[in-house]
């Protein structure tokens, strides 16, 4: 089986805890206005991917073996790794049987049997919440939150939930009804679930992006004291 | 060397740095030495370096008190009593520390300071004014950064404390080193790391790789050399890799030819430094530190040093391509390891009588460089400008740990957002010991204070001094010269 993975870091310090080796898959179902990585977005078959690499579960996992001792483990992204679901179940089973601790970072936009059947082999996974609104995340992403939402809850449930994030907008979104909800759920379920507040900046964003604005560092403090207000015990804003 | 009037006329030296230098002047002035043609020879070609020790060694390079002895008997010929408070214990300290010799005439290490202070901790704000003013005191005084404490392995709340305030003070001095075991809590290493990474220190030790060579008691001392407690080196010369492969035409005339015949000349120049410190100039006939036991003949050895391991393997692996080279070529790297065990193997053949610290070994140091160095990177490093990705890097600097007992480390440069994740610098430090790394150093993008080789800096204050303005720590001016010619604050920024 072999997949297209857009980039592979070896050593990162910002997805997850501790040093860990992220895998980009290429390919994402959302169309972010605010995505800084664009480049990641189209989904290519493996016989016309010139962009990235060719690679087998076998060459990625390979690869996380080489950074050991370093790495406390493989952050799976994208992209949206879910969207390659057979060749990320693959890659997944195959870090687990080295042992390696597996988190993958998600939009949540995948079927609820094939997000329940990774969260057996995966540690942990990251989701991103970008708007409790549908209609703000269809402007946002092109498409319906109701499966980002369903995963939340799936994830909560079964306890594979490390960390959620949303991408903070000065316009376009109400990120304070989107913060509010997210930390009052996240509260009511396992309030030990890190919230991570990203304040949205320009870099690497499309021309699609351009009329996003800034927030202000004043309403990324606001919604971190919402949160926790709200219950979450870690809020982390970045 | 400057002429005399050019040091007691200079517009930029301090006081203290005009009576020092005239010291050095008045030393090399003199001539005790027995020292071949051959040698001088070989000095002269930069081969071989004694590091500006002087002419006449009166006083060991390194010397590495007894500090819980201190603290248990006080001092005699000091008229101090065993202190029974933690402001006692800071003040016999820093008048201890101006008693303490060396080639810089500072002392380069001040004790493992968290244990040695562990005892007299009350209470918490009024122990962290205290330790405050005692750091500002180390930083104003002792204006040379090879001054250096230790903490560590055991997280105590000194410990903390001692953190806590460089993170407060980010000053250059002194240096420090944490020692860090399997019994080290995690969060006392993160402690050290978010430390490090506003101010450049503590540097992490590998104490399960320096306590057994060194029976129990070691420190590090200057810029991150493993001596023995109660003792110290004589001596630290050093022989330029890089120079010598140069003299040679093959690897085997490398190997089997020029590493003996320099090994023997600077092995005997080691000797004969030691001799004259020990049997002529009275330093240890005339030292209260030796009358009083805080420091002692039987446990001092030596350093011999080594630079430019990469330029010397380049020298017969490069092809015009960065694969060609150290740190990317496998069998480049082979090499150099060979390089490093012939020496070793040189060294321990030797039996070196005074250094009885170390079963009269002369121990290897992968020396730090000076200012003036041009084409030689520090000890076995990958030169600055070739760094490779962090986990080949740290597989590849690695292996040459187990040879130098006396000091061996990198220095990494990390970008900002580790500050928000330090367990990713847990991970990589814990993973290097894993594979044999004995000491890591790291620093952060944005700090004023930086590691420069060895040693720390305050950027801001090479800009001073680069204004000619006057600056109060003499190692900013090598600090400086280490960015002219080595590019130091060019490190590749990791993240």
């Amino acid at each position: 089986m072999k997949g297209c993975i857009n980039n592979i870091i070896p050593f990162s310090a910002v997805d997850g805890v501790g040093n860990r080796m992220i895998v980009f898959f290429q390919g994402c179902n959302f169309k972010c206005l605010y995505c800084h990585n664009p480049e990641t977005i189209p989904f290519y078959s493996v016989a016309d991917y010139k962009d990235g690499m060719v690679m087998t579960p076998e060459m990625i996992t390979e690869k996380a073996k080489e950074q050991m001792p370093f790495i406390r483990g493989v952050t799976l992204s994208g992209g949206e790794c879910t969207a390659n679901y057979d060749f990320l179940l693959a890659t997944v089973k195959l870090l687990k049987q080295e042992k390696i601790h597996v988190l993958i970072d998600t939009n949540g936009f995948v079927e609820q049997s094939k997000l329940i059947e990774l969260a057996k082999y995966a540690d942990g996974f990251m989701l991103d919440i970008k708007a409790m609104d549908s209609g703000e995340h269809i402007c946002l992403t092109g498409v319906s939150n109701d499966l980002v939402l369903a995963s939340f809850e799936t994830l909560l449930k079964m306890g594979k939930l490390t960390e959620v994030r949303t991408v903070v907008l000065g316009n376009l979104i109400d990120s304070r009804s989107t913060v509010d909800a997210v930390s009052k759920m996240i509260a009511a379920a396992n309030p030990e679930v890190p919230y991570k507040l990203i304040r949205f900046r320009r870099h690497g964003v499309s021309e699609a992006g351009k009329d996003l604005e800034i927030p202000a560092e004043s309403l990324i403090e606001e919604l971190k004291q919402l949160a926790l207000r709200n219950g979450v015990v870690t809020v982390i804003t970045l | 060397m400057k002429g005399v009037r050019e040091v007691l006329e200079s517009k930029i030296l301090t006081y203290e740095q005009k009576v020092l230098a005239l010291a050095r002047l008045a030393e090399d002035s003199v001539h005790p030495l027995r020292m071949s043609d051959e040698l001088k020879e070989t000095m002269e070609k930069g081969i071989i370096c004694d590091l500006n020790e002087g002419h006449a060694p009166y006083r060991p390079r390194y010397i590495v008190p007894d500090y819980p002895l201190f603290m248990a008997q006080g001092s005699a010929f000091l008229e101090l009593s065993p202190p029974k408070t933690l402001d006692e214990a800071l003040n016999n300290l820093l008048i201890l520390y101006k008693h303490v010799p060396s080639i810089t005439s500072f002392p380069v290490y001040i004790g493992n300071l968290d244990t040695l202070l562990e005892p007299f901790m009350s209470d918490e704000s009024k122990d962290y004014e205290s330790l405050k003013r005692f750091f500002i005191h180390i930083d104003r005084t002792i204006t040379d950064s090879f001054c250096h404490g230790n903490v560590g392995p055991k997280a105590t709340k000194a410990g903390q404390l001692i953190l806590r305030v460089q993170r407060e003070l980010e000053t250059s001095i002194p240096n420090l080193t944490m020692k860090v075991n399997g019994d080290t809590p995690d969060s006392f290493v993160i402690d050290g790391i978010n430390t490090a990474l506003k101010t450049a220190k503590p540097s992490f030790a590998n104490d399960e790789i320096f306590a057994p060579e060194f029976t129990g008691d070691y420190g590090i001392v200057s810029c991150y050399n493993g001596l023995p407690i109660g003792g110290g080196s004589y001596t630290l010369i050093r022989m330029n890799l890089a120079k010598l492969a140069q003299t040679t035409k093959n690897k085997k005339e490398f190997l089997d030819q020029a590493l003996p015949m320099a090994a023997k000349l600077i092995i005997g120049y080691i000797d004969e430094r030691i001799r004259y410190l020990v049997e002529e100039s009275n330093f240890f006939e005339s030292s209260f530190l030796v009358r009083e036991h805080l420091i002692n003949k039987d446990k001092f050895t030596a350093m011999l040093g080594v630079i430019g391991l990469a330029e010397a393997v380049n020298h017969f692996y490069d092809d015009g391509t960065l694969e060609s080279h150290f740190g990317y070529n496998a069998e480049a790297d082979d090499f150099g390891e060979t390089i490093i065990e012939t020496l070793d193997q040189l060294v321990k053949e030797h039996q070196s009588v005074y250094c009885l610290g170390t079963n009269q070994k002369i121990l290897l140091h992968a020396q730090v460089g000076i200012d003036t160095d041009e084409g030689a990177s520090p000890g076995c490093r990958i030169p600055i400008g070739e760094e490779p990705p962090m986990g080949t890097h740290l597989k590849q600097s690695a292996r040459f740990h187990k040879y130098f007992p006396s000091g061996i480390g990198d220095v990494f440069r990390f970008d900002e957002t580790v500050e928000r994740n330090p367990e990713y610098m847990l991970d990589i430090i814990k993973g290097g010991f894993e594979l044999g790394m004995r000491y890591f150093s790291a620093y952060g993008e944005n700090a004023d204070v930086v590691r420069i080789t060895g040693y720390l800096v305050k950027r801001s204050e090479i800009e001073k001094l680069r204004q000619d303005q006057q600056v109060l720590r003499d190692t900013v001016a090598l600090g400086m010269g280490a960015d002219d010619n080595q590019h130091v604050l060019s490190r590749k920024l990791r993240k």
